[in-house]
This record gives structure tokens, C-alpha cells and sequence, in this order.
């Protein structure tokens, strides 16, 4: 039979707060963290918003390592890694580190190092590049660091999805626990736009809203006058352990993750299928994953980016994958309130399932006013709600086709 | 090429040094050891080789670092670079 494995520690930094009870307080209450972001302005964005992680400093996470070695992405994923773990082990006892693994998910993590350090490259050739440009801006830095951090020595790496990222990093995580190579793991993801570089490409791919008088307007998932999606950044982690481990060291179980679902549209490198049969298939999986029924799915923390493609698609998929059962359901965006943080926003989307499992309250979907053509589901757009949530999903999707949708269910 | 004034190494480099291993400059003196005393690994002593280049326009050669043990030590090979 397979090991469960639950969440006992959870870590965000975001937008609406740098750390969970800030996160999850500024997401019941409805309000967007979209503001102006005049970087994008000077870079000659269409798109002239976001939503970016305000009043950050590295140096007072607390952290053994010298942070100003870091880049951005890493730095905030150090810092949600941090706050889970304090969160799951607060006397820091009961741990074999040679058991616990660190998957962290993202989509450029920190390629925007690149940025500082292609003119002086050009400029002086071998002489103007900083040696720690190697550990500033490889891809596994986020990972490593937590590793080095924390002294996890189970495996520890980075994986690339796009904007699935988190989602991927929380699934393989949850493979490593089952399979025994682990007892405990960090997951998540971390994105920044400390350099616009990102966006500016987001921007000419004319995938980004320009609804720049109306920030906290801007990001309006199912809604009929969506147009586009907001940029965004920040980094979730959360805490995965065998439940018998949890139980031994009488830890706090907020939910269990029951299954995950990875899937492949193979088709197009931008556009999702319309159909959304591999969405679908990620969520399918999932359940299958997790031994659970569609009827018995209560919340679904929707992919839901206020894109013109992805939200039809999405609603398409959830009919496919729950049938009948999908009206029912009540499906938040958190995008809606946080802008989309790419590869950490499906870790983002699952901190806050696993609070509203635990909960038993859903955080509304804003900006809703005008459901679109397609988009026939529930929700939430009147505000934070109570609901039983013995089950919930978590979808992500990514640029390249990927799909993971993660299940996440109540411990009894 | 001319020697470095001391007075740079002795206000300057020690601001510098002080920076990267996040101490103060008063907490430095020439005898400072930077291994043993800083913590300093391989890729500190390149990165400080960088920033005395970039930052006072002297120029300590990465093949010499291997006999570079002392915040003296450097003042004694640094060299001005040509502009």
C-alpha cells in the first residue's frame, strides 16, 4: 500500500505579504495585490503592472548563509523554505537530514543574473565576469541553497515547467517520499521580476493585460473582459513527510497531499488545447493517484490566469474531469488577487488549498463580473466563503503543454 | 607599474574585505589571516581579486593568490593596473 504523506509546514512569500497568515488574511479579504510597476513602464512594456513582493529584505530571514550571494528567485525561496520548515519543526529536533529531500519548481529562476552580467562580459570578455555569476545563476541554486541551509542531504534539484513548475516540483517530491528514498521533503516554486527582462518578453508576446489605469482590476479570471494575465512573483514551499514520521514526532498535519496527476497536451508550445483534454488527464490522474472519486471534490484552485485561452479551457477540463459533479464545485483563482508568479504560482495556489482544506473556507475569485461565454462554473466571485472541503485539486499549466494537477485531501 | 600607496590598502582594502566577509573595518588589521580568519574559500579570494580591480583599480594576479594569506600579503603584490 502507499505511504501517506501529508503537509505539516507551509511558506509563502507573495505579493499580499511576506508570509502565509499575511498571504492567506489579504486573500479572504478579496483584495488584489496588483499595483503600478513603473519598471515595465521604462523597459517599454504594453503592460505597465504587476504584482511584485514588497519590503523584502534577505538579511532578516535569518538565514547561515550570506544571502547577497543569491540572486532574487533563490533568495525568495530560501525564505519561504525557511518559514515552512520553522513552521513543521519549530525545535528544530526529530529530523534525519540524510533523509529529506529539496524539488524546487520555476521558470527562469534566476536567468535574469544574466542581465547584470552580460555588459561588463561584453565589455571586458573573461575578466568582467564575476565568478559567483556560476552559483548565482544555475539552475538548481534555489534547491541548493535550501539544501545548504537546512542540511538536507536526500536529493535535491530544480525542475523547468514553465509555469507548472511548483506544481512538478510538489508532485516528484511526493514520488520521492512513497518510493522510501525519503522521509521528509521541501516542494514549491519561486519566480522574481526584480529585472523586467520576463515580463518585457511576456509583454511582446502580447500575453500580459494593459489594463494599466485599473491595477487591482486588471486580473479578472473567467471574466468576459479579461485581457491577459498580470506578472507576478514570489515563492511557496511547503512541508512533505510520511504521515507515520509526522505522527511519531506528534507534528501538526494540515492535510494530506493524496495524489498527483502529470500530463502532456503535445501539441502546441504556447496555446493550450482547447479541449483541455490534457488538463483534464492531469486531473484524472490525480484522483486516480489519491484513490478518490470526482464526486467527492469540493474546492479546485484553478490555474485561472484571466488569459483569453486558459480560462475556457480550464472550465472545459474541469467538465471533463468531474462530470457531473463539476457545477458543484467551488473553484477560486488566486491569480485573480496575486497576479501569476509562473513557476512558483502553483506552490502559491497549493499553500492556500491546504489552508482551505484545513480551514474548511475558500478564498473568492475577485474581479468576476461578467462570466465569459464558456466559463459556467462556480466561482466564488462573491467573496470568501465556508465550505467542507474533504478534497480539493490544484491545477497548473505551463507553456510547453504541461499539466499537473495535485490533490490534496483532509486527514482522517 | 608603481606600488600601491598604503594608505589605500590600509583605509580601502579593509573596506572592501570588510564588505565581503561582512565584518568592519576596524575588526581587520594586516595580519588578518583570510582563510583562517575570514572563512575565506577559493572563490571569496577570486571574487576579491575582482572587486580590488573594479573598485580601487589595482590588479592582484589570480596565480599569485595561492600565496596570499594575509591582508599585508596583498598590499605587497598589488600593483596598479595600467590604465
Amino acid at each position: 500500500m502507499t505511504a501517506a504523506v501529508v503537509v505539516t509546514g507551509l511558506g509563502a512569500v507573495t505579493a499580499a505579504g511576506n508570509d502565509v497568515a499575511t498571504t492567506w488574511a489579504h486573500l479572504l479579504a478579496g483584495r488584489s495585490a496588483v499595483r503600478s510597476l513603473p519598471r515595465l513602464a521604462e523597459a517599454g512594456c504594453r503592460s505597465r503592472i504587476g504584482a511584485e513582493v514588497r519590503d523584502f529584505d534577505p538579511e532578516t530571514m535569518g538565514a547561515r548563509q550570506d544571502v547577497r550571494q543569491m540572486g532574487r528567485c533563490t533568495q525568495l525561496a530560501l525564505a519561504a523554505a525557511l518559514e515552512a520548515w520553522r513552521d513543521a519543526v519549530p525545535t528544530g529536533m526529530g529530523v534525519d537530514g540524510t533523509r529529506a529531500a529539496v524539488v524546487v519548481g520555476t521558470a527562469f529562476g534566476d536567468a535574469a543574473e544574466t542581465c547584470a552580467q552580460v555588459p561588463p562580459f561584453l565589455e571586458r570578455g573573461r575578466r568582467g565576469v564575476r565568478p559567483r555569476y556560476v552559483t548565482r545563476v544555475m539552475a538548481n541554486a534555489p534547491a541548493a541553497r535550501i539544501s545548504i541551509e537546512l542540511g538536507f542531504g536526500g536529493p535535491s534539484f530544480t525542475v523547468g515547467s514553465a509555469c507548472a513548475g511548483g506544481g512538478h516540483a510538489v508532485a516528484l517530491a511526493l514520488g520521492l517520499i512513497r518510493s522510501g528514498a525519503v522521509d521528509v521533503a521541501i516542494a514549491g516554486g519561486a519566480e522574481e521580476i526584480g529585472c523586467a527582462l520576463a515580463p518585457a518578453a511576456f509583454d511582446a508576446l502580447h500575453a500580459l493585460s494593459t489594463r494599466n489605469d485599473e491595477p487591482e482590476r486588471a486580473s479578472r479570471p473567467f471574466d468576459r473582459t479579461r485581457d491577459g494575465f498580470v506578472i507576478a512573483e514570489g515563492a511557496a514551499m511547503v512541508v512533505l513527510e510520511r504521515r507515520d514520521h509526522a505522527r511519531r514526532r506528534s507534528a501538526r498535519i494540515y492535510a494530506r497531499l493524496a495524489g498527483s496527476g502529470m500530463t502532456s497536451e503535445a501539441q502546441h508550445v504556447v496555446a493550450p488545447d482547447p479541449a483541455g483534454a490534457g488538463a483534464a488527464r492531469a486531473m484524472a490522474a490525480a484522483l486516480g493517484d489519491a484513490g478518490r472519486d470526482a464526486g467527492e471534490v469540493a474546492h479546485v484552485n484553478a490555474h485561472g490566469t484571466s488569459t483569453t485561452l486558459n480560462d475556457p479551457m480550464e472550465t472545459r477540463a474541469l467538465h471533463l474531469a468531474l462530470g457531473p459533479h463539476a457545477p458543484r464545485v467551488a473553484v477560486s483563482a488566486t491569480k485573480s488577487m496575486l497576479g501569476h508568479a509562473l513557476g512558483a504560482a502553483p506552490a502559491i495556489g497549493l499553500v492556500v488549498t491546504v489552508l482551505a482544506v484545513h480551514h474548511g473556507i475558500v478564498h473568492p475569485t475577485i474581479n468576476l463580473e461578467d462570466p465569459d461565454d464558456g466559463c459556467d462554473l462556480d466561482y466564488v466571485p462573491e467573496g470568501a466563503r465556508r465550505v467542507d472541503v474533504p478534497l480539493a485539486l490544484v491545477n497548473a499549466f505551463g507553456f510547453g503543454g504541461h499539466c499537473v494537477s495535485l490533490a490534496v485531501a483532509r486527514d482522517e | 607599474m608603481i606600488a600601491v600607496n598604503a594608505d589605500v590598502i590600509d583605509r580601502q582594502l579593509r573596506a572592501i574585505v570588510a564588505y565581503q566577509f561582512r565584518t568592519v573595518p576596524d575588526a581587520l588589521s594586516p595580519e588578518t589571516r583570510l582563510r583562517e580568519d575570514l572563512g575565506a574559500d577559493s572563490l571569496d579570494l577570486v571574487e576579491l581579486v575582482q572587486a580590488l580591480e573594479d573598485e580601487l583599480g589595482i590588479s592582484v594576479g589570480e596565480e599569485s593568490l595561492a600565496d596570499v594569506r594575509t591582508l599585508a600579503d596583498i598590499a605587497r603584490i598589488a600593483t596598479w593596473v595600467e590604465p
